[in-house]
């Protein structure tokens, strides 16, 4: 995967195409978004590498309004001829589309996007699937290591995308990232003494990520629940891992804030905490920040899906709610200026809203000494089920699976079918320590963190 | 230009001879986006996307690659091949071989009454605004409601170097609208799901109208608003169909996947019994409105229905080619790709209870206090077989009757245990639809069953309280 000038040249050629299409067209307020994806990856099944993939992709999105109705449209097809029939079809469907009263313009910008620091790594962009191959067999290596574990499945992946927009209100923004994640999925045991598949991830812009470090959390907490305990029906400490946190699949956290933060539930009042601005909504250990600005994280980045600047937002402050995320669209409907937090849905075309990275500032102690200062408590490795939590009322109810037995500041097994339950501003409510071992997921940086009086309820 | 004609090409090419299997698969789709609100519409959007990839086989290792450049397929084999090259298979167990079949040639056609091109973009959008507007205005505690609607019309190729050329048409459809209400500061929401695999408009003159749709949801949510939290623990219960298809689906379906169901609880049951006598589980290409139903799947297989638990015994599993030459079986045909861009993998498509024979009266029949479970909100399943579902709708059962509604809530339980506590199945049928993801695909499905009773031990139910 060379980083060829080619992907980022046909980028700026097809942004190019698209604005003189709009123009010829007569289209006066249009939006393009156009990226250029290539990536190289390696699956895992049944403790060893099972396939490999290379995929090149493109895509444009084009936004166009008249009079106040906006119309969208999709291709990845890049000659000029799809380019124009692409900015046609947005306009034609803005013809269908409703006047839209809240309609200001898109955004223009009065401050250009400073560049982050470490987001492209051209040892990622130049990973071959070989290398790929060896970074897997090291991290399952590393989780059968110590014996009694399986690895069934996990993926080693590198991409390498170019992004840029344009808009009719003068906005222009190039960038070029690089992302290697990993994930690695291990059990111990079989049939019915089977453990639960124990997860970890990690992502990085650059190379930097640790293979064997990864293999072996996987493998050390499948072997952890190969060992039985029995969950009883309690209300008791909590110690969530960063993953059963700040996974984007499967973090309670990064599940339900994502949403409830968001400016846009903020102004359709669907957001618990949306009249709770300037209230704790969290124990005083808890502090908040969404920062895609921090050089070398694998979600930061210099502008959001909309071009405007990414910056540093506070979310919640030792406890006290600050403020929510925002687009142009809905930041103009709410008075607020955008956070630089347009996010854009790849099957549509249309701007929400979502957090860049959610990052809990880091408190003391890695998981390991955390386990050591509970008497009696549960650690959840991950969440079964945390989608299905209500994101507008905050009430979950997931299966911490894996879930760990802590006794007298030990992991004594695993559980099995411990159902944890109660809504999110409890659970807050009751933050008592965070740990130190933020993890870096892309869409968040987070700790391990520990709860008080959680409800756990088993059959 | 035929979309299959550049494919069949690449395969008479030099790139594919000496390569052990090639499988080159296209698809021309257009999907229509629209996303309604009772304040108007949100997003009308026109998605065209073309594009191809190659999956080969060499000397046992899998090597897979994508381009959306119709004009370079033979390119995409070369990657692919060199792909499939930098593996290594230590010992020939671990050797992909796939399960003999016979070429298939043929062009899978639907039957849409009313074809989803032929209806005019207002004419959707009139539904969905009008669907919204019922739904906000039935209330006033409603403070939003969205429906989101995107069709898929098109063409899907796969050709194989084995002879086998497919070609199907796409009309789908796929509606998901969602309420939200506040009454004295208490929040609540729900949602309601459809999924037509092929088909066209007719569906929402005849079957799910705007009203028949907006009904459901103001029951729903008046329901969640007036509900009662849900006692945490365990109790005997009924399920009604859309959670008993859930059941299935996270239960037992994803660990009768082939590819789990080695390193899953169920390993080493085959032919035991799991269940009581009277039950019986299938996975079915065909059910009537089924969004699971496949004609072929995306190897080319014909599929069939497999019986996973058959009178109580655990019978067979979910194959794709390569896992049937791994059991020694012939393909199921549940290999199935979200699209082009990814590699075919084993997927339910329709999974369900068949049938019991006992009335409602009789599933409730000695139950001083329990639950009645009537629809879902997604779940999730694990190897060692715990299953967790969300459950939107919700009753409490008191002396046998149905009593107050419950507010949001989870369901869990570990199947191994749970299969062996259901006590009833009911005569009735019904099923719910929607997407399912696994390996970061997500794939339409339909999951279903008639009302089931289970004794206490087999469900753990659990709210915020």
């Amino acid at each position: 995967m060379a980083a060829d000038m080619s992907q980022k040249s046909i980028v700026q050629d097809t942004v190019s195409e698209a604005r003189k299409a709009a123009r010829s067209l007569k289209c006066k307020e249009y939006e393009i978004f156009c990226n250029a994806v290539r990536e190289r990856s390696v699956l895992i099944e049944r403790d060893r590498v099972v396939s490999a993939s290379s995929l090149k992709d493109f895509g444009i999105f084009v936004r166009a309004v008249t009079d106040g109705r906006m119309g969208m449209a999709f291709t990845n097809t890049f000659d000029s001829k799809h380019v124009r029939m692409c900015v046609a079809s947005a306009l034609k469907m803005s013809g269908v589309g409703d006047k839209d009263r809240n309609w200001q313009g898109f955004p223009s910008s009065k401050r250009s996007y400073r560049p982050v620091g470490g987001v492209f790594d051209k040892r990622v962009s130049s990973m071959t699937l070989s290398e790929l191959r060896s970074s897997a067999d090291v991290m399952i290596g590393s989780a059968r290591s110590a014996g009694s574990v399986s690895v069934t499945g996990g993926e080693v992946e590198a991409i390498h995308k170019v992004i840029a927009i344009s808009n009719s209100s003068g906005i222009e923004a190039l960038m070029e990232e690089t992302i290697l994640s990993a994930d690695c999925i291990s059990v111990s045991g079989t049939g019915n003494a089977v453990t639960p598949e124990c997860m970890d991830a990690a992502a990085s812009h650059s190379k930097n990520l640790d293979f064997e470090l990864l293999g072996e959390s996987s493998g050390r907490v499948a072997r952890l629940c190969a060992r039985a305990a029995n969950p009883r029906t309690e209300r008791c400490k909590v110690l969530f891992s960063p993953l059963s946190l700040g996974s984007s699949e499967s973090g309670l956290l990064n599940i339900v804030l994502s949403r409830a933060l968001s400016g846009e539930y903020f102004v359709r009042k669907n957001s618990f905490l949306a009249d709770k601005v300037g209230k704790e909504v969290a124990g005083s250990a808890l502090s908040l920040t969404d920062d895609p600005t921090i050089p070398g994280r694998a979600g930061s980045r210099p502008f959001d899906d909309e071009g405007l600047p990414c910056k540093k937002t506070a979310l919640v402050k030792d406890g006290v709610l600050k403020g929510f995320l925002w687009n142009s669209y809905f930041g103009a409907i709410a008075g607020e200026d955008s956070t630089g937090n347009g996010t854009r849905d790849y099957s549509t075309g249309n701007l929400s809203i979502a957090p860049m990275t959610l990052v809990v500032e880091r408190g003391r102690g890695d998981l390991d000494s955390l386990v050591q200062q509970i008497d009696r408590g549960y650690l959840v490795w991950g969440c079964q089920g945390a989608h299905t939590a209500n994101v507008e009322t905050g009430d979950f109810s997931f299966v911490a699976s894996p879930g760990l037995k802590i006794e007298r500041g030990e992991i004594v097994g695993g559980v099995s079918g411990a159902l944890v339950s109660g809504n999110i501003m409890d659970l807050l409510g009751g933050v008592e320590m965070v740990g130190s071992d933020q993890k870096d997921f892309g869409s968040s940086l987070m700790p391990s963190m520990v709860f008080r009086d959680v409800r756990i309820t088993t059959g | 230009m035929n979309l299959a004609d550049p494919l069949l090409k690449a395969l008479d090419s030099r790139r594919c001879q000496g390569l052990d299997y090639v499988e080159l698969r296209a698809e021309e789709i257009s999907q229509m986006a629209i996303d309604a609100r009772e304040t108007g519409l949100e997003v009308v959007s026109n998605r065209g996307e073309v594009g191809h990839s190659a999956r080969v086989l060499d000397n046992g290792s899998w090597g897979f690659a994508v381009s959306n450049r119709m004009t370079d397929v033979p390119g995409t084999v070369v990657e692919a091949s060199k792909a499939s090259s930098v593996l290594t298979v230590a010992s020939p167990t671990d050797m992909s071989v796939l399960a003999d079949m016979r070429p298939v040639k043929k062009r899978f056609t639907t039957r849409a009454v009313t074809p989803l091109d032929d209806v005019r973009a207002e004419d959707k959008t009139d539904f969905l605004k009008t669907l919204c507007s019922h739904i906000s205005a039935s209330d006033p505690r409603i403070t939003t409601c969205k429906a989101s609607y995107r069709d898929f019309t098109g063409t899907r190729v796969t050709v194989t170097s084995e002879g086998t050329a497919v070609e199907s048409e796409v009309s789908m459809l796929y509606l998901m609208t969602s309420v939200s209400a506040r009454d004295s500061g208490a929040l609540a929401s729900a949602r309601d799901e459809i999924g037509i695999a092929a088909g066209g408009w007719e569906h929402f003159e005849k079957k799910d109208t705007v009203e028949v749709i907006g009904d459901r949801l103001i029951r729903r949510i008046r329901q969640q608003l007036e509900g009662v939290p849900c006692k945490p623990g365990t109790y005997p219960c009924v399920l009604a169909p859309r959670v008993v298809g859930m059941l299935a689906h996270e239960a037992l379906g994803h660990l009768s996947e082939a590819d789990f169901f080695s390193s899953g609880a169920f390993s080493g049951s085959e032919g035991k019994k799991v269940a009581p006598e009277f039950v019986t589980m299938v996975d079915s290409p065909r059910l009537a409105n089924g969004f699971g139903n496949i004609q072929v799947d995306d190897e080319g297989v014909i599929p069939r229905k497999v019986f996973l638990i058959r009178d109580g015994l655990l019978e067979d599993q979910m194959t794709n080619r390569e896992w049937a030459t791994r059991l020694g079986r012939k393909p199921t045909g549940n290999a199935r790709a979200e699209s082009y861009r990814v590699p075919p993998i084993i997927r339910m498509r329709n999974t369900y209870f068949e049938p019991g024979e006992m009335s409602l009266d009789e599933l409730f029949e000695g139950k001083k206090f329990g639950y009645l479970c009537l629809d879902v909100r997604g779940g999730q399943a694990e190897a060692n077989s715990s299953f967790q579902v969300g459950i939107q709708e919700c009753f409490e059962i008191r002396d046998g009757e149905v009593s107050r509604p419950v507010r949001d809530l989870a369901i869990s339980g570990i199947a191994v245990k749970s299969l062996a506590l259901i006590d009833g199945l009911g005569k009735d049928f019904g099923f719910e639809s929607s997407y399912c993801g696994k390996m970061g695909q997500s794939s339409p499905t339909s999951d279903g069953g008639p009302h089931m009773s289970l004794k206490k031990g087999a469900i753990v139910f659990g709210g915020a309280g």
